[in-house]
């Protein structure tokens, strides 16, 4: 076993701490940001939905001003906004290098992409549901609760999905321009120093992350489907 | 029980203004089943949708128990929607919550117990029959079984008035006819009141008391079933009837070039309406002895509603001119509404109710 490793992946047995403290960077650099932009997301989903034209809180003024700021997030290229962002950085995290320095723009990617993740799960629930609650006495908060986050419940796990695989990529970036992790690693190793074996190595630990992350989603998916 | 009063409802997305609902009054009275008709896009779900306000009228008042809805404020209108049931074409059903579930929704906050909650729910199932059905879930079941759910979810919080939009809509005729003796036996065990939406005539024709038909916003004819279904006055009324009976057939029959029936010059061809008990008198018969005319009947439906029978014939008279007239006039005398069909003279609509 060990001569065959020592054969194909000589640089990654060499790089082997490495290799697993980026591995425990990505996992910080995905789960925090993760969480946070969950509940983020969530809100602002969900305030994009409910304060539509005709809709329960309905709001033009606060829906267009969070449509603009969403959009606004959206259209700037992720390495830029790591960048134009370093001042609130520094603010909130205290320094804007390293893993640490990057979780504060990885936070401010991915709440508008999750955002409009659940403003489409949301948009999914009946409206005759929300209809058929009103009939019954349901106030806006009952509706948003009751109705919304848990009929709307698959589309947010396939949102929440598809947002922590994007973070991993999101990450990956991040890395490269200073935060460390899985995709600092490779660009350090397998593409300035040619250790092809770390590169594929590399990609390897990470289309197991993504299995792993779509398995859990598909699986959960499945539970709350009936 | 709930009074509509002058309601319009307008739409209006800036550019195009649609009067759904055009100055609209209707009384309902307290344990009545009243029906509203019309065909589609007249503003019938409109209509229905702002008697518990999830449409606000563009005008008007919604009474209810004598309180004016539109006055109210969130809290207290929402408090009072408890009150107004209201069940739909798509049963609207949750489909993450299993039938349960479904019943116990509007619950949260009734202060009931968890036992008590129980109770109700198993006692809501057990009326619309769908006890063994606590632990499915909506995509499990039939649609009229989804519809009892929606009814049983509806009456959770004891509602004096039950609002069905089309609620039959999605049903075959058979699950249709199941569902109408449903909310029949609620009103009747519940003292409910229910409002009914519906575009076909034979659901008004089953469990309407009263009926109202609805055309672009506007209630063009309004009465008790009976009255409506022996007597309509609006082409748009008949329209309707036309499609819960077979006599728009019998018509198109009469049409035919080729004269089936092999009608002469001087027969007379009448619609004849009959109510109640007239019919025990053998009045084809008599008028046929006494006047020596021969009466044919080429056609003949009989409806009952509400224990009424409601009866509507196509009658060929053969014989001479004065002799048909005498026999049209009595059984004008009679109480029978005869309408010539085909014929010179205008016809007179003299109509009372046989005793
Ligand atoms: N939210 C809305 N915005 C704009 N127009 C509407 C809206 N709701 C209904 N309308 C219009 O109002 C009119 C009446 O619609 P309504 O749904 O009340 O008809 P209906 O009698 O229930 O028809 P159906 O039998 O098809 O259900 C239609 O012309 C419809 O297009
Ligand atoms: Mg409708």
């Amino acid at each position: 076993m060990e001569e065959i490793l020592l054969k194909y992946i000589p640089n990654v047995l060499n790089a082997k701490e490495e290799l697993i403290e980026s591995i425990h960077e990505t996992f910080i650099m995905v789960s925090i940001p993760g969480v946070i932009s969950l509940v983020l997301g969530v809100l602002l989903g969900v305030f994009l939905v409910v304060t539509r034209k005709g809709n329960i809180l309905e709001n033009k003024i606060f829906n267009n001003m969070l449509e603009k700021i969403i959009n606004l997030f959206r259209s700037i290229p992720f390495v830029i906004l790591i960048a134009a962002i370093i001042p609130v950085t520094r603010m909130i995290a205290g320094t804007a290098i390293g893993t640490k320095g990057a979780l504060v723009p990885l936070v401010f990617g991915t709440v508008p992409f999750f955002a409009r993740q659940m403003e489409s799960a949301l948009s999914e629930v009946d409206k005759g549901l929300i209809e058929a609650a009103q009939s019954m006495g349901s106030s806006p908060t009952d509706i948003i609760f009751r109705v919304y986050l848990r009929e709307g419940l698959p589309g947010i796990i396939r949102g929440v999905t598809i947002t922590f695989v994007s973070l991993i990529g999101l990450s990956a970036i991040a890395g490269s321009v200073g935060g460390g992790g899985l995709g600092d690693f490779a660009i350090r190793y397998g593409y300035q120093r040619f250790q092809n074996d770390i590169t594929f190595v590399t990609v390897i630990i990470l289309l197991i992350f993504v299995s792993v992350i779509r398995g859990i989603g598909d699986i959960l998916i499945k539970k709350v489907t009936h | 029980m709930i009074e509509i009063r002058n309601v319009t409802k307008t739409f209006d997305d800036g550019k195009n203004k649609i009067i759904a609902v055009d100055n609209v009054s209707i009384k309902i009275e307290k344990g009545e089943i009243y029906g509203i008709i019309g065909y589609s896009g007249a503003g019938k779900s409109t209509l229905v949708r702002c008697i518990n306000l999830l449409e606000r009228p563009t005008k008007g008042k919604i009474l209810f128990k004598g309180k004016d809805l539109t006055v109210f404020s969130e809290k207290n209108l929402r408090e009072k929607r408890k009150k107004i049931g209201m069940i739909f074409q798509n049963f609207n059903l949750f489909n993450s919550r299993n039938v349960y579930h479904n019943v116990a929704y509007p619950l949260k906050g009734s202060k009931l117990s968890k036992s008590e909650e129980k109770k109700k729910v198993r006692e809501l199932l057990q009326l619309v029959g769908l006890s063994d059905k606590e632990n499915s879930y909506p995509s499990q079941l039939s649609g009229g079984q989804k519809q009892r759910v929606g009814i049983a979810r509806a009456l959770a919080n004891d509602p004096e008035v039950l609002l069905c939009d089309e609620a039959t809509s999605a049903l075959d005729p058979k699950t249709t006819t199941s569902i109408l003796k449903l909310l029949k036996e609620l009103k009747e065990k519940l003292g409910l009141t229910i409002v009914l939406i519906t575009h076909e005539m034979t659901v008004i024709k089953e469990i309407c008391d009263r009926v109202s038909i609805m055309e672009q916003g506007r209630v063009i004819e309004e009465g008790n079933t009976i009255k409506i279904f022996s007597n309509p006055e609006k082409e748009a009324t008949k329209g309707f009837l036309e499609t819960a009976t077979n006599s728009s057939k019998i018509f198109d029959v009469l049409q035919l070039k080729d004269n089936i029936f092999n009608i002469q010059k001087d027969d007379v061809l009448t619609k004849v309406n009959y109510l109640g008990d007239c019919t025990k008198d053998a009045l084809i018969s008599e008028v046929s002895r006494k006047f020596k005319i021969n009466a044919s009947i080429l056609y003949g439906n009989l409806e009952i509603l509400n224990q009424t029978p409601v009866g509507e014939l196509i009658v060929l008279f053969i014989g001479e001119t004065a002799s048909i007239q005498k026999s049209i006039d009595y059984f004008r005398e009679k109480g029978i509404l005869v309408e010539v069909i085909e014929h010179g003279r205008n016809s007179s609509k003299v109509y009372t109710k046989c005793s």
